[in-house]
């Protein structure tokens, strides 16, 4: 790194910190959030509160297992409810860290330091919470493990021509990967956070540091695998909800049967996934006191990338209606028709005002630089992604093909304790994580910043120079 | 355990009791001790005691049972009514299982209704009464024979018999043999529901076998008619496809509510239910010549005429005796009596006490010492205002002989267990007038007895079951010696001597009542499925889908959409339906074709007691009064402001603009060909090719496929009932109902054309060639067979529910919960070839393949190929109108590969390549020349 003046960014990517932080400042900033002197009532109380919910979804569960799924609003024609829908949009969340991860660091975009290790921690989270869904949601959850090749003494294997086996390969190839990936990253950090620990907590700092000792070779090592498993990760971002959204597009349902489905699919958890990097952020970097490394520039970038998104969403939207008229297929006009002006039109139309009009106010830089505005569009981008994925599984569904199996759908208590629960457990997660994991890689922050800043609190007449 | 070892050596033997020195129980003791407990808890769990009889192994085999063969027995049974059914039980393990039509009987000729369909069902109904209860406490026949008798010595024989109308030689045998040994017993009979309209002592027994143009007032003759399976029958054939024009027959229905009959009409006009004697009378004045001022009328008045002798005018049981007379009339006119309207005395026994009012009349004068209630519900289906369980309550002895302990039978002193008609000896009038027997399938589950064993056992008489019909009918001139070939057969043809006279002369019929001045009515109708309320109990009756309404569980309030909209009414809201100070809730279901001015209510839900349908609905009946039985002019509604839900099993009838069920005039399909059927664009044949990525299959024989002729099905439910009784399908109850659970596999989609005639389509799994719910099971439960057949493995399922979510038809049913009924007794009338659904997995329509593997096991020394029609599923057999073919595609001589070629045959979606082996036949209308077809408004 060059040396500059202080009050201008020395490069691209000095810009990124503010506050004039140096390595050492950075790492006590990021440091000292995780582990300050004493737990915050703040987090006791949310910790609280998530553990709560957790206890709802635990509850939940555990009537889901011995009731079976009767007991959610799911009928024949909607065979499939609010656990697919939410499932959809967990895994769509779960997009933004890989994305952050990977394909920003494959694209060497130095503004991704600042959040990645958030955003994967959320994206972990997040498929965590979406890998439930498919489980719960059997009729016989005991036997889920017949979806996994495994040597039967029946000779029985499962039917590798259904998306939902490919479905149960792509996520779990996905989880192992992004956690690798999120680990592999900590292990520095980890490490210094070991060093800064004494006790029990050194200890257990140590075990995950794996021996890290910052040895040159440690490095040169750490980040070859670091970028390669950025190499192996950036195909996974695209073919994850790819393969989500093969469940719909294989089906011949109209308003699943679409070959944009894929494209489409991916526009769109890439859009939530960045929402709700968001509408973390915005809050966590004021609690955790981290505007100096995440910075309005953060949150204009990642708005930038929201807008880009959301514009292929809403060309999404445009397509999906076109084709639906091009097609000339009477069950696909019938759902255009439903859509835009009959059963299913109050809810096609919130989600295109949600997802398409909060994207547009993402034009405006003063929007993407202000926090209130920007922290009330995520979280309406938020709803508006699930009511999307709502409209995708239970708005199809509800329609066919036949007049006759028309049907309605009503979600049940069981539903919505379900889904609140995951909101609660992922909370509960983000909490845990945000108190014994260091929220921001201070590896890499610190090859954004000079070494050291002389000048940076005034130093003591007299007092001795700090060595980094 | 631990004692040195010299200790164990001069120990004495353990004890008796397995205990050591210690007092300890010795391990070997306890599981002794513990293995004993087990097997006296698996006795425990036996009925109390030994069972009478001695209990033998099949080491050595009854005659005739061989496990896993089912075994048939002719019987009857009358459902509805007076008049009986003849049918086939068909038995397992002496277990029946299933009840069809009886196949040689012309009265059936193998088919039959959804209510006989549902007999198994009835017979183990868990809600049955188990034996002798008196005032509620557990009682048994000796002592009620004992108190009987005492009661019958201190009356004086003054004991009133309350039985629904019979057309049993054996009841009325034995009713007769008891006033003689009892002068002062008198009989009284009821039916809330009638069954034989009569006017002038005739009832009218139409026959459309040779009909041209039929005209019904507002009679529903083909649910609401004993001869409804045989008029289905002939319809079918008299508007098949190869009739020229001017011979098929054209139906035209006057009617005051959609029925499956109005359904099928090609004319329909709707008329409030008071409005139709003013129509008949006009009808009348058209056949003689006068002129007829409404265009729709005055065109069914010119083509009656046309077909003279050939047509045909019909009257509903609801409508009041001028307008029978009236038909009858027309009849004349049109020399059609004796041809298409055959007039004969009505079959039930007239029971000469009269009615109920008369027998409450009675006791009120002190003159009935006891009162015997053979059978029906008196005290829930009497009209309002006459107050039945007072009366008994007035009374120091009354019994009621039912199946179940109902409101009557609360109301009684002594409840006494009936035998159910599969449990009984029997004879009765089929609707062909020939005598039926009935005979017992299995031994009484619960002891019960048959009304006419009750009444011999109380003349003192020692005689039981077959004797009592040996003697009755032996009586009236069957040759006793035959009678094992009589009841194999089930049928005795009537002997010349039994021949019915012939009906009394026509009186004139008097003036027709003008239509009441009120701007509503009530009007009321048996519920198409729980009847008059001796199915409110029955769960597959309850949740079977009312024809064109869809309702399930329940009953509604039915309003017009403009009278709804007059009164304030929206679908679904609780309405109060009052009669001065009589009133009840029901919920508002706006259906069009329901006449303006009119509030129609079903009788036979609402019940106070009636096992899984207690509570179900609204009591029609609290509302009806001796002087309003059928029509009410002093209604009220008001709205509560509270909504109601009607439960739906299809919510949405319309057609769309690629109709899913086809209809094209006969004409139109004489110019156009199959191009008639789609309106939509180019049409298109079951089998042309179609582009494909998936290999494409040889028919190889056997190929299974099944056609639906959509202009025979009539809607009348029946496959629907017995495919879940074949299929051992599960009944989900009110609840999962209306959340769109239900399990039918078989279900008739009912759809409102734009001219406002309703169509039926039957939609059973479409066995898709190309089946989209195969591709997508991730665990590969459902498989295609080699002989086509889209097989389902339930204990592969794991219940992702992809399946259904991928099949256009949605014909796939999950087991949301366990569905199974809990009690013991439902599972003995389980089809045991066909496996019981778990919760958790996906079930469908599997084109009966236990009736195919059956049909087509390759016994020894034999390897040729199934006969055509060897192997029928469960709802073709029961289908009255054959609307439904099955059979191997690849056989080019096969009745199904022939339906298939039919120019009016298609594929449901075609147009999505999944190739289904079911296809339909589209539906013929005929409308008149003279006008367009479809409902007509009254002018």
């Amino acid at each position: 790194m060059s040396a500059a003046r202080d009050d201008l960014p020395r490069d691209d990517d000095a810009r990124w910190v503010r506050g004039g932080h140096d390595m050492g400042s950075v790492t006590d900033l990021v440091a000292g959030a995780v582990a300050p002197a004493r737990t915050r009532k703040s987090w006791l109380l949310m910790l609280l509160v998530t553990f709560a919910g957790v206890g709802v979804l635990f509850v939940s569960v555990l009537w889901l297992f011995s009731e079976y799924v009767g007991i959610w609003g799911i009928e024949i024609p909607v065979a499939w409810g609010i656990a697919i829908a939410s499932f959809v949009w967990w895994i769509g969340i779960g997009h933004a860290g890989t994305l952050i991860s990977a394909v920003l660091l494959l694209a060497k975009q130095p503004w991704r330091r600042s959040i990645n290790r958030f955003a994967e921690a959320m994206t972990l989270f997040a498929v965590a919470c979406a890998g439930l869904y498919p489980i719960l949601h059997l009729g016989r959850p005991e036997h889920f493990y017949w979806l996994v090749p495994y040597p039967s003494t029946y000779g029985a294997w499962p039917q590798f021509g259904s998306p939902l086996v490919w479905d149960l390969f792509a996520i779990s190839t996905y989880l192992t990967v992004s956690l690798l990936f999120w680990y592999l990253g900590l292990i520095p950090d980890l490490a210094t956070m070991r060093d800064r620990a004494t006790g029990l907590k050194a200890k257990v700092y140590g075990v995950f540091a794996l021996g890290w000792r910052g040895d040159a070779r440690h490095w040169a090592r750490h980040q070859r695998g670091y970028l390669m498993l950025g190499g192996l990760a950036t195909p996974l971002v695209v073919s994850v909800h790819t393969v989500v959204s093969f469940d719909f597009a294989v089906a011949q349902l109209p308003g699943w049967h679409m070959t944009m489905f894929p494209p489409y699919f991916v526009a769109g958890a890439i859009y939530s996934g960045f929402a709700m990097v968001l509408t973390l952020v915005i809050p966590a970097r004021r609690w955790l006191r981290l505007t100096d490394v995440i910075t309005d520039d953060h949150l204009d970038a990642a708005a930038k990338l929201m807008l880009a998104s959301g514009l292929i969403v809403a060309y999404g939207y445009a397509s999906e209606i076109f084709f639906g008229w091009y097609s000339g297929d009477p069950s696909e006009l019938s759902l255009v028709h439903s859509h835009l002006a009959g059963h299913s039109a109050p809810l096609f139309w919130t989600v295109v005002t949600l997802n398409v009009g909060s994207a547009m106010f993402l034009w405006s830089r003063r929007v993407r630089r202000s926090v209130v505005p920007l922290f009330v569009l995520t979280l309406l981008i938020n709803v508006g992604m699930w009511l999307e994925r709502y409209l995708i599984v239970i708005g199809s569904l509800e329609h066919g093909f036949l007049p006759s199996t028309k049907g309605e759908y009503t979600a049940t208590f069981w539903d919505w304790s379900t889904f609140l629960g995951t909101l609660a457990f992922f909370g509960f997660l983000m909490l845990l994580f945000v108190r014994f994991v260091p929220a921001v890689a201070m590896a890499e922050l610190r090859e954004m910043v000079p070494p050291r800043r002389a000048l940076r609190p005034p130093p003591p007449p007299a007092g001795p120079e700090v060595t980094p | 355990m631990n004692d040195p070892p010299e200790r164990s050596v001069v120990a004495p033997p353990p004890s008796p009791g397995g205990a050591d020195d210690d007092g300890m129980l010795t391990r070997r003791a306890f599981l002794e001790r513990s293995a004993a407990a087990l097997a006296a808890a698996g006795l425990a769990g036996c009925p109390s005691g030994d069972p009478p009889e001695r209990i033998l192994p099949y080491a050595r085999m009854p005659e005739h049972i061989v496990p896993g063969r089912p075994l048939f027995y002719a019987t009857a049974v009358a459902t509805t009514g007076a008049i009986a059914s003849p049918l086939v039980v068909e038995t397992h393990e002496g277990r029946p299982t299933r009840v069809d039509g009886h196949p040689e009987h012309p009265a059936t000729r193998g088919a039959s209704d959804a209510f006989a369909q549902a007999l198994v069902r009835d017979l183990y109904d868990p809600g049955r009464s188990s034996g002798v209860r008196r005032g509620g406490a557990a009682s048994s026949w000796s002592a009620f024979y004992g108190a009987a008798a005492a009661a019958l010595a201190a009356g004086d024989g003054a004991v009133a018999l309350l039985a629904p109308p019979t057309t049993s030689r054996t009841l009325a045998d034995a009713i007769a043999r008891f006033t003689a040994r009892f002068p002062r017993a008198r009989w009284y009979g009821w039916a809330p529901v009638p069954e034989e309209p009569a006017a002038g002592g005739a009832a009218l027994d139409p026959s459309l076998a040779a009909a041209r143009a039929v005209l019904t007032l507002d009679d529903d003759l083909l649910a609401w008619s004993p001869g409804r399976l045989r008029h289905a029958r002939e319809l079918a054939a008299r508007r098949a496809a190869h009739l020229a024009p001017g011979d098929a027959l054209r139906l035209w229905a006057v009617e005051s509510f959609p029925t499956i009959t109005g359904a099928m009409a090609d004319h329909r006009r709707v008329a409030r239910v008071d409005a139709v004697p003013a129509l008949a009378e006009a009808v009348v004045t058209g056949l003689a010549g006068g002129a007829v001022a409404e265009p729709g009328l005055a065109a069914a008045v010119a083509d009656l005429r046309a077909a003279g002798p050939a047509g045909l005018v019909t009257a509903g049981p609801q409508q009041p005796a001028v307008v029978h007379a009236l038909a009858r009339r027309a009849n004349a006119l049109l020399g059609a009596v004796g041809k298409t309207a055959r007039y004969a005395p009505p079959a039930a026994f007239a029971a000469p006490g009269g009615g109920r009012a008369e027998l409450v009349a009675a006791i009120g004068r002190g003159e009935v010492g006891a009162v015997l209630v053979l059978g029906g519900n008196p005290v829930y289906d009497g009209p309002a205002d006459l107050d039945v369980a007072g009366a008994l309550a007035r009374v120091p002895f009354t019994a009621h002989l039912a199946l179940r302990v109902d409101e009557t039978g609360l109301a009684c002193d002594w409840h006494l267990p009936l035998a159910h008609p599969l449990e009984a000896w029997g004879d009765a009038r089929a609707e062909d007038g020939s005598t039926v027997i009935a005979q017992p399938t299995i031994t009484p589950l619960y002891g019960g007895q048959t009304a006419a064993e009750v009444l011999t056992a109380l003349s003192g008489d020692v005689a039981r079951g077959r004797d009592l019909v040996e003697r009755a009918l032996g009586a009236a001139g069957v040759a006793p010696g035959g009678w094992d070939a009589v009841i194999e057969a089930g049928v005795v043809r009537p002997p010349a001597g039994l021949v019915p006279p012939p009906p009394a002369e026509a009186a004139a019929p008097g003036r027709a009542p003008r239509p009441l001045a009120a701007p509503l009515v009530l009007a009321f109708r048996p519920d198409p499925t729980a009847w008059d309320g001796r199915f409110g109990h029955h769960p597959w009756l309850l949740e079977l889908p009312r024809p064109i309404t869809r309702q399930v569980w329940g009953n509604a309030a039915f309003l017009s959409p403009e009278t709804a909209v007059a009164h304030g009414l929206a679908h679904g809201d609780l309405v109060a339906i009052a009669r001065g100070a009589r009133r009840v809730e029901a919920v508002v279901y706006v259906l069009p074709g329901v006449p303006d001015g009119q509030v129609t209510l079903h009788l036979g839900l609402g019940r106070r007691s009636g096992g899984a349908g207690a509570g179900i609905g609204a009591d029609a009946y609290a509302l009806r009064t001796t002087d309003a039985l059928w029509v009410a002019s002093d209604v009220t509604l008001t709205p509560t402001g509270e909504r109601g839900r009607p439960i739906l099993t299809q919510a949405h009838t319309e057609l769309g603009e690629v109709p899913p069920a086809r209809e094209a005039t006969r004409r139109a399909v004489a110019e156009r060909g199959r191009a008639a059927f789609f309106p939509e664009g180019p049409p298109h044949a079951p089998d042309e090719p179609q582009p494909t990525l998936y290999e494409e299959r040889p028919r190889r024989s056997p190929s299974w496929g099944m056609s639906i002729d959509l202009n025979a099905c009539v809607g009348c439910n029946a496959c629907v009932v017995a495919c879940q009784s074949e299929n051992n399908v599960f009944t989900v109850g009110p609840e999962e109902a209306a959340r769109g659970r239900t399990m039918h596999w078989l279900r008739v989609d009912t759809y409102r054309a734009d001219d406002g005639r309703w169509r039926f389509q039957p939609v059973p799994c479409m066995q898709c060639e190309h089946a989209p719910c195969e591709v997508v099971c991730p665990t590969g439960a459902t498989q295609h067979a080699t002989d086509g057949l889209n097989d389902m493995v339930y204990n592969r399922c794991v219940g992702t529910r992809y399946c259904s979510n991928n099949c256009p038809y949605k014909v796939r049913r999950f087991n949301f919960f366990r569905y199974e009924d809990p009690a013991a007794v439902v599972a003995l009338g389980r089809n045991p070839d066909v496996t019981v659904r778990t919760r958790g997995v996906m079930e469908k329509c599997t084109y009966c393949v236990q009736r195919i593997r059956a049909g087509s096991r390759v016994r020894p020394g034999q390897d040729t190929p199934v006969a055509d029609g060897a192997v029928k599923t469960a709802c073709q057999v029961a289908c009255p109108a054959d609307a439904i073919v099955f059979g191997d595609l690849a056989d080019p001589d096969a009745a199904v590969t022939r339906s298939r070629a039919d120019a009016r045959s298609y594929a449901l979606l075609h147009e999505l390549g999944t190739r289904p082996r079911t296809t339909y036949l589209g539906r013929l209308a005929h409308p008149s020349e003279a006008l367009p077809a479809g409902d007509e408004e009254p002018t």
